[in-house]
């Protein structure tokens, strides 16, 4: 599996030509959309709403440092101990620790993309610890040695037959592809790893600042078991997370679940703002908070600070075209879609991720979808500014661009050549709408995209025509 | 542990060298947009939309007018089952004794400690868990499960049924409404709140969603 963002194009190649997958994304991102649709169009005031949750994490971004000392003091004043991460592998070693002092062996895990960014399975399992995934989707991600593709649909990449067939391999089911029978198994398999577990891991979709309190959102339950019935809990959670009030909590975890799921509330919000008390008769004994920076700080004082806004709810992601086509696993990357092409060369430099600013037809979809209104498309544009700017362009695009310039400062040459490119995609697409295939260099356009043919005639030409009453 | 306080300071010092991201973001509102509205505050239209955005999730749910009727639904809807784990105490006087009679064991589980294998496997077998609820969410069908003192979370967890209740004066309008007019104090003493919309479910395989996946497939509420 590709799994280097440079390596875009090749692996959009292979997915388009992957008919499982294709399947599967159809199946799988339409579904997304129509929920969406459904439960934020059902409010009136839907617009409003999104403006308010904007307003209410961009005050939490402008009083970012305060509000995570706030949120320190009150959950250490409950019992739980608060640690701070600079980069992955300190948050992976400070998560080892925790396990060896409390002489973990067995880790249980609710659905984390911070986890994931941050690769601390591999770092427990190499320490000797047996760490299973529960979330259903994540699960089956973590038997088929694969990696999560939708950041709140893990396997949308994968159609039910091909569960079935690793359900029966791993984990000797009875042949069946019926939903229901594959996650009954999975229930009984993953309740005996509940009962027996040492340690929870888990992320907070917000950390409210004026409690003290974690929330972790799942419809599974898991999410609720994992920070229960484990005698250690651990909350690995990027330092973006923070809200400063409840009020703002309540507007945002409801655009959250509408955006994500379509639902009104998730199943389970677990509100956690401590370790069990000593009167509890059930819950962890001891709670750790693992605030994560891994390039947070950095982006925050960077133009592209906005991107620290998100939910991760995965909107942008199913109603993206390009997403819709390649699925999340050809961005080579932890976070796919939109989102991904935005975050993961700005984590990992734009050099290293240079097609993904490019992985967008800056259709405006993403953005119209954001419950947080994040402008995805100026900061995948700021992005391939800086690309150029630094150099890290293939030649033939800067060659192309240079031009553009060129005549984009002469109304003569601009005029000649729209004269041209019209004359010209008349007689390629041969009276269609479209051309399919593009000459020389501008083949490699059209290799991957249809080309729409030019309009017989210019805006400039109708314009004058208009003004001289033609 | 090894925590340098130096990770700390040095992510600190970094967010507090950046000038404000969102210089122009907009004051707090006062008063909130709430996400959702119900003009209908009466207990009446509170509890018909409690029902109604219940049942939607598929959530089960019997409206009772006595506590006594209640208690009659409980032992109904045990069963066959002849252990059950529950609160303590519950919020239905006579309940313990109305299952006494009826020969049903109630255990209060206490899991706390080391060792908590052996326990857990003990409580698993039990097939039904019995909770009060702390309050309901009108608009999106929400119970509210606090836990303190022998009131945990297991009952609500473990058993694949749980037979919530309600009492029908602790429904709130919505989430907005409930964090203004109790949540903040609850957040502040309890360790953990449970926000419970239905049963478990997932859609992971094709989006085709399954219910009782690690929590309870049946949540059966009881209002009295
Ligand atoms: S950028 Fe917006 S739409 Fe995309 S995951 Fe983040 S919050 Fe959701």
């Amino acid at each position: 599996m590709e799994r280097s963002p440079n390596q875009f194009p090749q692996a959009a190649q292979n997915a388009l030509k992957n008919p499982t997958l294709q399947t599967a994304m159809e199946r799988g991102t339409q579904n997304g959309v129509n929920s969406r649709l459904r439960a934020m169009g059902e409010l009136p005031h839907a617009d409003q709403l999104r403006q308010q949750g904007r307003a209410a994490k961009q005050r939490a971004l402008n009083h970012l440092p305060d509000l995570l000392t706030q949120f320190e003091a009150q959950i250490s004043a409950r019992g739980a101990q608060v640690l701070w991460a600079e980069d992955a592998a300190e948050a992976n070693r400070l998560i080892l620790e925790i396990a060896q002092k409390h002489r973990v062996k067995k880790v249980v895990k609710g659905k984390s993309m911070v986890t994931e960014e941050i690769g601390l399975n591999p770092v427990l399992e190499g320490a000797g610890l047996e760490v299973i995934e529960t979330d259903l989707g994540e699960f089956i991600v973590q038997l088929d040695h694969d990696t999560p593709s939708h950041i709140v649909a893990p396997i949308i990449h994968k159609t039910r037959e091909q569960v079935r067939d690793l359900f029966m391999d791993r984990l000797h089911m009875p042949a069946s592809d019926d939903p229901a029978v594959m996650t009954a198994h999975a229930r009984a398999h993953l309740r005996q790893e509940f009962l027996s577990a040492d340690m929870g891991i888990t992320g907070a979709n917000f950390l409210i600042a004026e409690t003290g309190t974690a929330v972790i959102v799942t419809n599974e339950g898991n999410g609720r078991m994992t920070s229960s019935l484990p005698k250690v809990h651990v909350i690995a959670v990027g330092i973006e997370k923070i809200v400063p009030t409840l009020e703002d909590f309540g507007t945002l975890l409801q655009i959250l679940t509408r955006s994500a799921t379509g639902q009104k509330m998730s199943v389970y919000t677990h509100l956690m703002s401590g370790p069990a008390s000593p009167q509890d008769p059930d819950g962890p004994d001891s709670m750790y908070v693992v605030l994560i920076d891994n390039g947070r700080s950095r982006i925050y004082g960077e133009q592209y600070a906005e991107v620290l806004l998100c939910l991760r709810c995965g909107a942008c992601q199913h109603v993206c075209p390009v997403y819709q086509n390649v699925g999340g696993h050809a961005y080579g990357a932890v976070y796919g879609g939109p989102i991904g092409s935005v975050l993961t060369p700005l984590q990992q430099g734009v050099e290293n991720a240079h097609p993904l600013p490019y992985a967008s037809s800056l259709c405006g979809a993403c953005q119209a979808a954001c419950p947080v209104i994040i402008n995805l498309p100026d900061m995948l544009l700021k992005l391939r500014a800086d690309l150029v700017s630094g150099g890290h362009t293939e030649p033939i695009m800067q060659m192309g661009i240079k031009a553009w310039a060129r005549v984009m400062q002469s109304p003569r040459l601009y005029g000649l050549g729209g004269a041209a490119a019209r004359a010209g995609t008349r007689f390629l697409s041969r009276g269609s709408e479209t051309v399919t295939a593009l000459p020389g260099i501008l083949g490699n356009w059209t290799d991957q995209r249809d080309f729409p043919a030019f309009a017989p005639k210019s805006f400039h030409q109708l314009w004058r025509e208009r003004e001289q009453g033609s | 542990m090894t925590n340098p306080t130096s990770s700390r300071e040095r992510i600190l010092s970094r967010l507090r060298g950046s000038p404000a991201p969102f210089p122009d973001a907009p004051n707090a509102p006062q008063p909130y947009l709430s996400v959702t509205n119900l003009p209908d505050t009466s207990p009446e239209a509170l509890l018909t939309r409690f029902q109604h955005e219940w049942e939607a999730l598929k959530g089960e749910i019997t409206i009772t007018p006595t506590p006594e009727a209640a208690i009659q639904t409980v032992i109904g809807l045990i069963g066959e089952a002849k252990q059950v784990m529950s609160w303590e105490p519950l919020p239905l006087p006579g309940l313990p004794e109305a299952l006494h009679a009826q020969g049903v064991a109630v255990a209060r589980p206490t899991v706390r400690g080391e060792d908590r294998s052996g326990p857990y496997a003990a409580l698993d077998p039990i097939s039904v868990g019995i909770t009060g609820a702390d309050g309901a969410l009108a608009t999106t069908g929400t119970l509210i499960l606090n836990t303190q003192g022998g009131q945990g979370r297991l009952p609500s967890l473990l058993p694949p049924r749980h037979l919530v209740l309600l009492r029908r004066d602790r429904l709130f309008t919505h989430l907005e409404g409930w964090l203004a007019a109790e949540g903040r104090a609850l957040l502040e003493a309890s360790r953990s709140v449970a926000l419970v919309s239905g049963p478990s479910k997932t859609g992971d395989i094709e989006m085709q969603i399954i219910y009782g996946v690690h929590g309870p497939k049946i949540v059966h509420v009881i209002v009295f």
